[in-house]
């Protein structure tokens, strides 16, 4: 195992420690329901990082796939479905939207794919606004339950770890698969992928309906967490929030859009109570990644290691000890053997 | 007026790899490609040379599926495959490289080689699983860089090839899929005269049952390395012969050497 690797095998251990010890250290509900809301939001983040980063393709609606499954989730709940079927509604919901998505993405890049999922994310937003029989319109849907299994604090706590822990996992085993291979040929270069047999627009739509199940997911959870859903979740600043996330953690890593989610959350709910001006704060910390760490700080991390490993591996080392000569001419090794 | 140019006398060893009958483009008012017909038999290699604009390109990308033509057909294999686009063209079994390296620039050079190795197979879609260092698609990848002399890079990142490392690396993609039919598009663009000497060894040393179309600047290159060869010039067809005939042609004399003043 490299160095690199201990480290970053060492880190997760500790963050998973920390994680797991929380409700026994004494932490408030508060502090509890932060670090939730931080492992919702990086889970969503997550999902765009995988869109991004493996396929090239930087969506503006992810925020609306969640909304969309929270949705399904809460209209359930509110018809005293049992917790399996909001489960399968969210679930069924997502896979809805996402393939939309993915169908309307598939022939689409760059701007254009940014544009249509923008204006897929305000179809969402308009329906959640309007469409007020079954989203309560303004007023979204409260007092959304969750499953008894998880109905206590706690135990929706570490269920969220587990998810968090199991989604990143997912997604870092797609990433490394032949699969995310693909995506990363077709991100660099569709003509080639094309020359070579690949269906681009299906791997597109793949890599859509993924990343969309993981955003679904997230958007259950996040129901679960505040028990209610409104129009606001699905507005166009959450799936820009969620890009500010994935920029500042580092796009292509597999913890930047947690870091990037953890400094999004704690400016938004923490740093809000002291700087009424707290946007401003988040904007200017993303200029300051942008200008001075391009690669997020999780990346920018990463390239410091590389950077010092290289610089360790390319120092001159002394001469061998055989190579060290005594004035009188005998090598300074077979001195020290005969002294 | 067609160009017929029927394959060569005594290879009806099998059915042609390529047939292309009355094959034209016109952009706007430009006709980049006028009414070229060609028969490449299934162990036969030839070559299409002509000057800047003769139209090389454009019949390069229509026989590989990236731009429709305006006229006549494309056989691949017996099959006409005239309106099936670049990816089915490859699955059935067409390898190409690209006038200008497109090789994915973040990646290693093995799994470059391991991803063309699944060009869009089943394999191609696994997600559970990472991919293995050991499995068939490396071997095979490993297999095509050892036979272009890349061996050595295979864990070096593409940016840090050479640009004759990386045209190898083209070849190497290329032969990784398995084609039944080999289109080289101009590999030789940008080399020195030495790796000019190691890409032609590498061509020459490809197997004879593989059949080739290469599209190259260079005439000694073509003539050196191909069964027959063509020439074309504004998108017309001059004369296609074996290099002997092709170099011999006043015409082509005109083209590459200039045209005499008329008196």
């Amino acid at each position: 195992m490299t160095r690199t690797r201990a480290i970053s095998g060492g880190a997760i251990v500790a963050l998973l420690a920390v994680a797991v010890a929380l409700p026994y250290i004494g932490a408030t509900s508060y502090v509890i329901s932060l670090v939730s809301t931080i492992l919702i939001a990086g889970m969503l983040a997550s999902s765009l990082n995988f869109l991004i980063g493996d396929a090239g393709m930087a969506s503006l609606g992810h925020g609306a796939i969640a909304a969309a499954s929270a949705y399904g989730a809460g209209w359930a709940s509110k018809q005293g479905l049992d917790p399996g079927t909001q489960v399968l509604i969210a679930l069924g919901i997502t896979l809805v939207v996402s393939f939309m998505y993915g169908i309307l993405s598939m022939r689409t890049s760059g701007i254009y794919f940014l544009m249509v999922t923008l204006a897929l994310g305000m179809v969402v937003y308009g329906l959640a606004f309007r469409w007020s029989q079954v989203t309560g319109g303004e007023n979204g849907i409260s007092g959304i339950k969750r499953p008894e299994f998880i109905g206590e604090w706690w135990t929706f706590y570490y269920f969220l770890v587990g998810a968090f822990v199991l989604t990143t996992a997912l997604l870092a085993v797609v990433s490394r698969s032949p699969f995310g291979a693909s995506l990363r040929g077709i991100r660099d270069s569709e003509t080639r992928m094309r020359s070579l047999g690949y269906s681009v627009p299906a791997y597109r739509l793949g890599a859509f309906m993924i990343s969309g199940t993981v955003a679904g997911f997230a958007g259950l959870l996040s129901v679960w967490l505040t028990h209610f859903v409104s129009p606001s979740t699905a507005g166009v600043h959450k799936s820009v929030l969620l890009i500010v996330m994935v920029i500042l953690g580092g796009v292509g890593t597999v913890f930047g859009p947690l870091i990037g989610a953890a400094v999004v959350v704690l400016v938004e709910n923490v740093l809000s109570n002291e700087v009424e001006r707290w946007p401003t704060v988040l904007g200017l910390i993303f200029i300051l990644v942008i200008l001075f760490a391009r690669a997020g700080i999780v990346g920018s991390f990463n390239k410091l290691i590389g950077r010092l490993k290289r610089r360790a591996t390319s120092t001159p080392s002394p001469p061998a000890e055989a190579e060290l000569v005594t004035p009188s001419g005998a090598p300074v090794s077979e001195r020290n053997h005969t002294a | 007026m067609s160009a017929t140019v029927p394959g060569p006398q005594g290879s009806g060893a099998g059915a042609p790899a390529l047939v292309i009958s009355g094959l034209g483009k016109r952009y706007g008012g430009v006709q980049a490609v006028d009414e070229i017909s060609l028969e490449l038999g299934p162990n036969e290699r030839i070559g299409v040379i002509g000057p800047n604009g003769a139209g090389k390109t454009t019949l390069f990308k229509m026989i590989a599926g990236d731009v429709a033509p305006t006229t006549g057909t494309v056989e691949l294999f017996g099959n006409d495959v005239t309106r099936t686009g670049t990816a089915r063209r490859a699955r059935m079994g067409v390898g190409r490289t690209f006038q200008v390296s497109n090789l994915f620039r973040d990646m290693s050079v093995i799994d470059n080689v391991r991803v063309a190795a699944r060009g869009g197979s089943s394999k191609a879609r696994i997600f559970w699983w990472p991919q293995m260092p050991t499995d068939d698609v490396s071997q095979r990848a490993g297999e095509a860089l050892e036979s272009v002399g890349l061996i050595d890079r295979r864990d070096d990142q593409v940016s840090d090839l050479s640009h004759g490392e990386q045209r190898q690396l083209e070849i190497a993609m290329a032969l990784a899929s398995e084609p039944k039919l080999l289109l080289l598009d101009e590999p030789a663009a940008g080399l020195s005269a030495a790796e000019r000497t190691t890409l032609r060894q590498l061509i020459e040393e490809l197997p004879r049952t593989l059949p080739i179309l290469l599209i190259e600047h260079d005439m000694t290159l073509a003539l050196g390395l191909t069964d027959r060869v063509m020439c074309m010039e504004n998108g017309r067809h001059v004369v296609t012969g074996t290099p002997d005939e092709v170099r011999e042609h006043e015409t082509v004399k005109e083209i590459y050497l200039g045209r005499r003043d008329k008196k």
